[in-house]
């Protein structure tokens, strides 16, 4: 077996034909250097670390699962990864707003909600509160744009849609984005 | 005269959002990162244990045989079987093919003797 430090540079795919193969040591250089991206996404979509946490762990599982039969090649582990997270913690969302997502109306501009929580609250939590105004494909268009810093074929494949669909997501999505909070910005001492 | 502000993109005015949030990200909890190594060792484990072997079940029928001794006991049993049933059926003068080995029956033997013994009394007394 390899060290950990040792795989610090091998590539996705080697660590997972070896952690197939019963290497431990793959299986923890795939987990530091994925299951903290895929948590953050979890907790930034849910706003909640518990259920972030059981997200992240059942995304994790799933590709121990999968390992002996990853194709290489096909997909990177990380897309992989950051699709079951996206698709569970869609599905959890789901579950709590009881409504399909597609259903969700655009919101209007300027909610008085965030612009009173505004006043009390930090750039980063006026973010989040605005963000939990957008639609969920929305939010994550813009959380893996933005946030993760991802490019828009990587998120395309992330969320399975075209890198057109992609676009059209996040320009609304910062659009809605900046009526709740460009407004503010004095507030947030951002002038 | 007032000097015109430099207009700035929305995406530049969102940026120090976006920058303060991308900061926030953080430390992960080290029991989160063993708990998904004890996942990753438990999927092995389970990957590496055999698989279990179907246990042959024998049907019924099978059963019932290797309960009366095999499939020589069942033969010999239902040849005898055959045998009496037939026996008990057939009519008792249709087994004159039974070779008794030259045996009389009592029937037999007392019809003889009776019709020999009462000729000869009867000679005896015509004789006087």
């Amino acid at each position: 077996m390899m060290a950990y430090d040792a795989m610090n540079d091998v590539d996705d795919d080697v660590l997972m034909v070896l952690y197939a193969n019963g290497d431990q040591e793959a299986a923890r250089a795939l987990t530091y250097r994925h299951a903290p991206r895929v948590l953050v996404l979890s907790r930034r979509m849910l706003r909640d670390m518990a259920e972030a946490e059981d997200v992240a762990q059942e995304a994790m599982l799933r590709l121990w699962k999968i390992a002996p039969n990853w194709r290489q090649g096909e997909a990177k582990v990380s897309t992989w990864l950051y699709r079951v997270a996206s698709n569970l913690c869609m599905d959890r969302l789901r579950k709590k707003s009881g409504t399909n997502l597609d259903d969700i109306p655009e919101p209007a501009d300027d909610k008085p909600s965030v612009e009173a929580t505004m006043l009390s609250k930090d750039r980063v939590t006026a973010l989040e509160q605005a963000m939990q105004q957008l639609p969920v494909r929305q939010k994550l268009a813009v959380t893996l744009r933005h946030i993760d810093e991802l490019s828009n074929p990587q998120i395309a494949q992330i969320m399975d849609i075209s890198v057109e669909a992609v676009e059209s997501l996040t320009a609304r999505g910062k659009r809605t984005l900046a009526g709740l909070l460009l407004g503010q910005k004095e507030k947030l001492g951002l002038e | 005269m007032m000097e015109k502000k430099p207009d700035i993109s929305p995406d530049q005015q969102l940026a120090a959002f976006f920058d303060a949030a991308k900061a926030k990200n953080g430390k992960v909890n080290a029991a989160f990162l063993e708990n998904v190594m004890a996942l990753a060792v438990g999927e092995t484990e389970v990957r590496a244990k055999p698989p279990i072997a179907p246990v042959a079940t024998a049907p019924a029928f099978t059963k019932l045989i290797r309960s009366l001794g095999g499939w020589k006991s069942v033969t010999a049993l239902t040849a005898c079987t055959c045998i009496g049933i037939v026996a008990g059926y057939v009519a008792p003068n249709s087994l004159d093919y039974l070779d008794l080995g030259g045996a009389q029956t009592i029937a037999e033997t007392f019809d003889d003797d009776g019709f020999s013994v009462a000729s000869d009394i009867e000679t005896l007394f015509q004789e006087g």
